[in-house]
């Protein structure tokens, strides 16, 4: 490991629970920086109930906390999906909606609005969007990767024109249920395609966390496998890799994942696609440091971003993927320019 | 020892391959020349297992190809690619590290490194091993990746039967760097029992570096053997439609295209 990608690795580390003490005591509700710090001192054991009170104490830890977490975990599951898959592309403008699941997921949400399900209280009452997002990330996925199958390979080239034709049909259709729609749904889809990380609980957390933990894991197994897979297919093979299970399992995981941070947060852009692009110009486009680096910055990120919704327009909340996009993109351009000046030198 | 077997491979109603069979020896450096389209990196893809063939087997010491494990068969078979993926920012001295991902988990070991380096000092990269690898020149970027091929076949002992197969490798290169490459094909072959395939357009570079030849045209085999044998001027222009001269003696071995070795003579009144 080189000097500066200790160093990012360090500075990470020292940053994320900063950011979390920094993230939860800021907000609409006033708690003191001090006040939240003995809370969090009063979870473990010493009391000290005088320096606060009881209202802090719930909003501070079954509300703010968990919608920390709950950032941290989406954002470090998208940065690392997206890493994988500008892997898989080897493409660094690949992300998560390539394949179809953001596409999918915003038809799905569309149709389960449109047909009144939040307000239902059937077998799945509260979550029936959620369950019927996952469903439709996970779907049009499936379909992509079939249409890319031939014989026993799994075609990349093919697997992008699948995945943009699907998004493109997708996208019509969900363009028609929007036409269908009125004026309160309409709202509705459009909020939910604006992605919110409110309404967090420890609920939603402890489901999440198999959900993206696990994934970031496994995806992170495939770093030797993706590195030798950037020089290309053949090579890959000749170096002993089995590219179609390396595909195949890729491709699980990453869809498990941002299916399900899409069905709890909606549509959160950019992250994907930007963070592991600022990770690669950190510590170098070896897979290993590049999932782990772009899962702790995701989370950094994803984190400060929401705090920033909260803070802009408080009492009142941004919808987060404005505030991605909106920061994302001079940050994106920026890069490229700096890239590009770097190699016209 | 490699054999094919028996080798067809159609895409559509077209033959690739049509009935190859052919035999590498270990210890031996063998070409495979012909005109383009003849299905010489075809052949060697197959060899390599990156294509299956649509009849007929390969069998690498006496066993099919489709019965040796993937990872396996990565630490005993290189293949250096005709084409590079240009985008990827390594440095030299990580590509080259990728060569030796077979024979790892997670972590390199002792041994690894050392070999990397040795392969490095080989291909005379070593003063630029902090660069990455998407601002290097042509032939550069073919020496390195030479060196990964290098490493991943290095012969740790005497008894390992490495394949080493080399599909024009040497495409970019000045002739400084051509002759180096080849002899060190050579030397694996000659010193550490490496059976050596190489795909080569360079008539001259064929026969100077090579035992055998196999002569292809049209995805079949027109002519194969000791490689004095193979390169007569009768079997060359029949495949390559244009004259040849070949000047042998006790000393010396040059094939001269294009052109008639007498009527040059007149020409130049040598």
């Amino acid at each position: 490991m080189t000097h500066r990608v200790k160093l990012t690795y360090i500075s990470l580390f020292v940053l994320l629970p900063i950011c979390v003490i920094i993230a939860t005591s800021l907000g609409a509700f006033k708690i003191e920086f001090k006040q939240c710090v003995n809370i969090i001192i009063n979870l473990f054991g010493a009391e000290n109930y005088s320096e606060f009170t009881i209202p802090q104490y719930n909003v501070l830890l079954n509300i703010r906390l968990p919608r920390v977490l709950l950032s941290m975990m989406i954002g470090a599951a998208l940065a690392v999906s997206g890493a994988g898959l500008q892997g898989l592309f080897r493409n660094p403008l690949a992300d998560p909606g390539l394949i179809g699941i953001s596409a999918g997921a915003m038809l799905a949400a569309s149709i389960a609005i449109i047909l009144g399900l939040q307000f239902t209280n059937g077998f799945l009452g509260y979550y029936s969007i959620s369950f019927a997002t996952f469903l439709g990330a996970i779907s049009t996925t499936i379909i992509v990767f079939r249409l890319s199958k031939s014989d026993k390979s799994t075609n990349i080239a093919t697997m992008l024109l699948a995945g943009i034709a699907i998004n493109a049909l997708a996208g019509a259709v969900t363009g028609f249920i929007i036409y269908l729609s009125n004026d309160d749904q309409l709202r509705d889809i459009t909020f939910w395609s604006l992605g919110s990380l409110g309404g967090a609980d420890w609920e939603k957390i402890i489901a999440l966390i198999p959900l993206t933990i696990l994934p970031i894991i496994m995806i992170a197994r495939l770093s030797k496998k993706l590195d030798v897979f950037a020089l290309g297919e053949s090579e890959a093979i000749c170096l002993g890799v089995n590219v179609n299970t390396m595909k195949r399992k890729l491709i699980i995981w990453v869809t498990i994942t941002v299916g399900s941070c899409v069905a709890i947060a909606g549509m959160i852009g950019f992250i994907g696609l930007l963070i592991p692009h600022i990770t690669r110009l950190l510590v170098g486009p070896k897979h290993r440091n590049l999932i782990w680096i772009s899962a702790i910055l995701g989370a950094l990120v994803l984190s400060v971003a929401d705090l920033l919704c909260r803070l802009i327009v408080a009492p009142a909340e941004l919808p987060i993927g404005i505030l991605t996009a909106i920061l994302g993109t001079p940050l994106f351009l920026m890069l490229l320019i700096q890239q590009k000046r770097k190699i016209n030198g | 020892m490699v054999k094919a077997i028996n080798i067809s491979l159609n895409v559509g109603k077209k033959n690739i391959l049509s009935k190859v069979n052919a035999h590498f020896n270990n210890g031996e450096v063998t070409a495979i020349l012909g005109p383009n389209g003849a299905g010489k990196s075809t052949l060697v893809k197959c060899i390599a297992g990156t294509i299956k063939p649509s009849k007929g087997n390969i069998e690498i010491d006496n066993e099919n190809i489709n019965n040796i494990a993937l990872e396996d068969l990565a630490c005993k078979r290189g293949y250096l690619n005709q084409q590079f993926n240009w985008s990827v920012a390594y440095t030299v001295r990580d590509l080259v590290s990728i060569g030796r991902f077979p024979h790892y988990d997670v972590y390199p070991s002792k041994e690894d490194d050392r070999i990397i380096t040795s392969a490095m000092e080989l291909l005379d990269i070593i003063s630029f091993s902090d660069r990455t690898t998407n601002n290097l020149s042509g032939g550069e970027l073919q020496r390195v990746h030479f060196a990964r091929t290098l490493a991943q076949i290095w012969p740790t002992t005497s008894k390992e039967k490495k394949l080493l197969i080399l599909d024009e490798p040497v495409n970019n290169l000045d002739p400084q760097y051509q002759h180096a490459i080849l002899a060190l094909a050579k030397d694996f072959a000659r010193n550490y029992n490496v059976c050596v395939i190489v795909v080569l357009h360079d008539l001259n570079l064929v026969a100077q570096y090579s035992n055998n030849s196999i002569l292809m045209k049209e995805g079949e085999i027109i002519a194969q053997g000791k490689t004095a044998d193979v390169l007569t001027e009768q079997l060359l222009e029949e495949v390559y439609k244009v004259p040849i001269s070949i000047i042998k003696n006790e000393s010396q071995f040059h094939i001269i295209t294009g052109v008639k070795y007498n009527q040059l003579k007149k020409e130049l009144i040598l």
